[in-house]
């Protein structure tokens, strides 16, 4: 339910088009990056599987690995953050700074969220690795990670249709008519990906050294 | 800094501020909730650890909304 009143905010805030551009790219970006995180075992959304019988996976309704309203929930913090940081608290100022005051607000408000999910197992972490409060520290470095980008790719690819410097050789290669409007949705798409890959890989990597360093001197 | 939007992205502001709220509203009850299931630790340190993370959530919002006015 919040997710609509979230969705109903995008359209007042970018228009329908666009909003419908965010809510969709959102629900994959989330949806890949947390089934991700599912195969690789940091995790898993099965806490309630079993619950009132045997085949009842936990929650009704899922994506892969991960249930819908996960990837819901990530649209609702997104979304409300990217409005309030554009349009309200820092408008006119850079890109950059506007991503990362969202990230951290993000990583703020996880504070809250996070504790609480594990206390309740909505979710679980698997690995042993350096901890606050029963999460891992790189759960966060996500959070900041998935709204700085997602807020930095949403605002150049959609609201500004600009080129963006180091993709622009790859984009020609595989886009023609990359900054027309014809072209957005590819552009938006082809963007997403290569976001995509690239958070992945960086958590993998933050992940890994913080499990290695659980590992090697306990866990904290 | 000077803020214009049009009444309609003013009301997209204003219920994103709504949404975060709710948002936190939720989370506060699953803190304070009875239940088995959604019982949190309540521990002196983690209550102290949520005051400290909701108040710049609220500051925030409540910032914004005042550019609004």
């Amino acid at each position: 339910m919040i997710a609509f009143i979230a969705a109903y905010a995008g359209v007042k805030s970018f228009g329908k088009e666009r909003a419908a551009y965010f809510l969709a790219g959102s629900v994959l970006w989330t949806s890949i990056i947390e089934n991700l995180g599912v195969v690789d075992k940091s995790y898993t959304y099965y806490t309630y599987a079993g619950l009132f019988n045997s085949v009842y996976p936990g929650y009704l309704f899922w994506v892969g690995q991960v249930p819908l309203w996960i990837e819901l929930g990530w649209v609702i913090v997104a979304l409300s953050l990217f409005v309030l940081f554009h349009d309200v608290l820092l408008p006119g100022r850079s890109p950059l700074l506007q991503a990362a005051c969202a990230g951290l607000f993000a990583v703020n408000i996880d504070l809250v969220i996070d504790p609480v999910a594990v206390a309740n197992n909505l979710w679980q972490w698997i690995n042993p690795s350096v901890d606050i409060l029963g999460v891992p520290i790189y759960n966060w470095v996500g959070w900041f990670c998935l709204i700085f980008f997602y807020d930095l790719l949403f605002n150049y690819t959609i609201l500004q249709n600009k080129p963006v410097a180091v993709l622009g050789r790859i984009e020609g290669v595989f886009l023609k008519d990359r900054y027309t409007s014809n072209a957005k949705a590819a552009r938006f798409a082809f963007r997403l990906i290569v976001t995509i890959l690239l958070v992945a890989v960086l958590l993998t990597i933050i992940a890994n050294g913080l499990i290695a360093v659980a590992n090697a001197g306990g866990t904290a | 800094m000077e803020v214009t939007l049009t009444s309609e992205q003013k009301k997209g502001v204003e219920t994103s501020i709504v949404v975060i709220m709710l948002v936190l509203v939720l989370f506060v009850l699953e803190l304070l909730a009875g239940h088995p299931i959604m019982h949190f630790k309540t521990e002196p340190a983690s209550v102290a650890f949520a005051v400290l993370v909701y108040t710049p959530v609220m500051a925030i919002c409540f910032l914004a909304y005042r550019r609004l006015r």
